[in-house]
């Protein structure tokens, strides 16, 4: 227990410092103007941003970093209270009761419950955070390339797996990752695969430039549809950004139950902010005395979402952090990120380089507090960003996206992945893919495929490594049930129904 | 033919045509001689089936068909011609980013992109944005965080 606080204490050292202070600020605003902008969220603010940390050094590119993220969380309900258009999927729980408050005259309260509920949800989940991180780094210890690869397969298979409807297409977007993932000179043996004689392939796909094109150029590409509309007109003025007794009174259950919820969901492969919220919202829905009000502004309605969400985007960096493998798309491309920039997340990064990994953790409780600032008295300042016409916004998004391809790589090569992959997004949105486990595949994949060959070579290439062990076996009923899980759960609810008629 | 049926043959395609790349692959003279060839062979096999089951399921649940689940062919809707417009921009773009250098192209770039969705109106607006979003990057990205872009060629800027 003291080895945490004087790991702790070692990060708000690092992280108090001016310079760190300012990253912290500038990631967590440009974060949340990212992640006010309709249908680009944390993900794509991670990846367009990214270039701007080359020069920082590790532990500011970290905490910078954190700071789009969890920035893009606080911003993402911005559009969703004044619009009715969430930033991102963890936003959508959002608008349904915060864009009936701007609609009755209250945007005011919404903006700071939206504010003040995001700052307690992700303050308790840091707080937790700091107490799991250890513990989980210390026991992956013990993992080897088998129990490693069967724990990715179990991310992957839990994110594909998602929805019942889209089990087949999530399956299939996970595998075209993965095959992706292979191309480029072979570590192992120094065979260059599926390279089609390209130099530049050699090195393989950077999956950046991919997240870049199917979140930036391909959302960019759809709103083209919504900026001619001309319904899409916001309120500008405000007046104090704040709530009231009573709207406090309603919400403060409903965040502290709704936070320990998103955390634990956060945590959880495949499941993530927009999941969280949801249950949230429901949660409270059904323990509510008034459900009617549900939907017509109900303050608590908004404050669960808001907490859950938030405390899940902490939840999701843990397994990041402590085993080097995202549970989700977008902390996916966080790991993407801080691969890029030559930090490897994982058990060794807590013993090696404790200065970055407790310094984001403790620059996150500085962040949460900067952002409830920026969010409160200077929201109405910030939320001037929506009111900037969609029609200039969206084609600056293209040239950012093209220059932060061209900062990540410097070829020209990998634009034209960047506008095929901008093409893949439309596809994948109408074949109804979901675009998580694509990016997951594509991001663990190396990795995968490594430990997967590590372990039959040291297995003298039997197969019994991969369910020798307790844990390994642990490992695989987790996958079967996470497969398994939507189906089981559709049956039971199935079942009630007909019992109850 | 719906989406989900185009999902399904499309993947199955991908997957015979990986594998087959994966199989044909040359072997390692060092390490294991197939280590690099029996998991893409194996990636391959399951993107098959899983296209093959996406088609079998579709096929076997034919009748309810709703509109939105089959791509409509023909004549391209504005929204549709906007993006193709652009995907063409972006080409271009991409083409001339090197001998025109960052700012040339990209002034060029975001006024095409900006007067495609803004038209004639504005033109003030699209000029402006244009011009100081490019030479903003450019100080940004190459004085302040020391990356390089292609300057121009003639006034070496």
């Amino acid at each position: 227990m003291n080895e945490i606080f004087s790991q702790l204490l070692l990060g708000f050292e690092v992280a108090l410092t001016p310079i760190n202070i300012m990253w912290t600020t500038l990631g967590g605003v440009l974060g949340t103007i990212i992640g006010m902008l309709p249908g680009l969220g944390p993900a794509t603010g991670v990846a367009v941003l990214l270039p701007l940390t080359f020069k920082m050094g590790p532990v500011g590119a970290m905490i910078t970093m954190a700071g789009v993220y969890y920035g893009a969380m606080f911003g993402g309900s911005r559009a969703s209270i004044l619009l009715n258009t969430p930033g991102d999927g963890a936003a959508i729980a959002t608008c349904f009761d915060g864009y009936p408050m701007t609609q009755k005259g209250r945007a005011e309260a919404a903006l700071a419950m939206s504010a003040v509920a995001s700052f307690i949800g992700g303050m308790i989940a840091n707080v937790a955070m700091v107490f799991v991180a250890v513990p989980v780094a210390k026991f992956s210890l013990r993992f080897g390339p088998a129990e490693y690869t069967l724990l990715m397969l179990f991310a992957l298979a839990a994110t594909a797996a998602m929805s019942k409807e889209k089990i087949l297409q999530g399956f299939i977007g996970m595998t075209f990752g993965l095959m992706i993932s292979t191309v480029g000179l072979d570590g192992l043996t120094g065979v260059n695969r599926f390279t089609f004689g390209v130099l530049e392939l050699m090195g393989g796909v950077d999956f950046l430039i991919i997240i870049i094109g199917i979140y930036a150029l391909g959302e960019v590409f759809k709103s083209f549809k919504s900026v001619h509309d001309p319904s899409f007109k916001m309120q500008t003025k405000f007046g104090k950004i704040k709530f009231t007794k009573e709207d406090w009174k309603r919400s403060w259950p409903a965040i502290l139950r709704s936070t320990p919820l998103g955390f634990f969901i956060g945590a959880l492969p495949g499941a993530g902010g927009t999941m969280a919220a949801l249950m949230a919202y429901n949660n409270e829905k059904n323990i509510s005395k008034h459900p009617e009000e549900f939907g017509q502004g109900a303050v608590e309605g908004l404050a669960a979402p808001e907490a859950a969400n938030n405390a899940s985007s902490v939840g999701a960096l843990i397994p990041m952090m402590t085993l080097g493998i995202p549970g989700s798309g977008t902390t996916a491309v966080m790991l993407g990120a801080l691969l890029m920039l030559g930090l490897q997340p994982g058990p060794l990064l807590f013993q090696k380089q404790p200065e970055v990994a407790w310094g984001m953790i403790a620059s996150m409780f500085i962040g949460n507090i900067i952002l409830l600032i920026v969010n409160m008295p200077m929201a109405s300042i910030l939320v001037r960003v929506l009111a900037v016409p969609a029609k200039v916004l969206y084609p600056l998004i293209l040239g950012l996206a093209f220059i932060g391809t061209y900062a990540i790589t410097n070829s020209i090569v990998d634009f034209f992945i960047l506008i095929g992959f901008g093409l893949i997004g439309i596809f994948l949105e109408k074949a109804k893919i979901p675009t998580s486990p694509l990016i997951l595949g594509g991001i663990v994949g190396a990795t995968m495929e490594t430990s997967f060959r590590q372990a039959l070579m040291l297995s003298d290439g039997s197969p019994k490594i991969f369910y020798g062990s307790p844990i390994t076996v642990t490992l695989i009923a987790l996958t079967v049930f996470s497969i398994a899980w939507p189906f089981v759960s559709s049956g039971l609810k199935r079942l009630k129904a007909s019992r109850s008629v | 033919m719906t989406w989900n049926m185009i999902t399904g043959l499309v993947a199955m395609l991908i997957g015979v045509a990986y594998s087959w790349g994966a199989w044909t692959l040359p072997q390692a003279s060092f390490g294991s001689p197939t280590g690099h060839i029996i998991y893409p062979v194996m990636l391959g096999g399951i993107m098959t089936l899983l296209g093959l089951s996406l088609s079998v399921r579709e096929w076997l649940s034919k009748g309810k068909a709703d509109a939105k689940a089959s791509p409509k062919f023909g004549k391209l809707t504005r929204h549709g011609r906007e993006i193709a417009l652009a995907i063409v921009a972006s080409v271009g773009y991409a083409l001339v980013f090197k001998p025109l250098g960052y700012v040339i192209s990209t002034v060029l770039y975001l006024g095409a992109v900006l007067f495609l969705v803004n038209g004639r109106e504005k033109l003030t607006r699209t000029v402006l944005v244009a011009v100081l979003f490019s030479v903003g990057v450019y100080v940004l990205f190459s004085v302040l965080l020391g990356i390089q872009l292609p300057r121009m060629p003639i006034l070496d800027i």
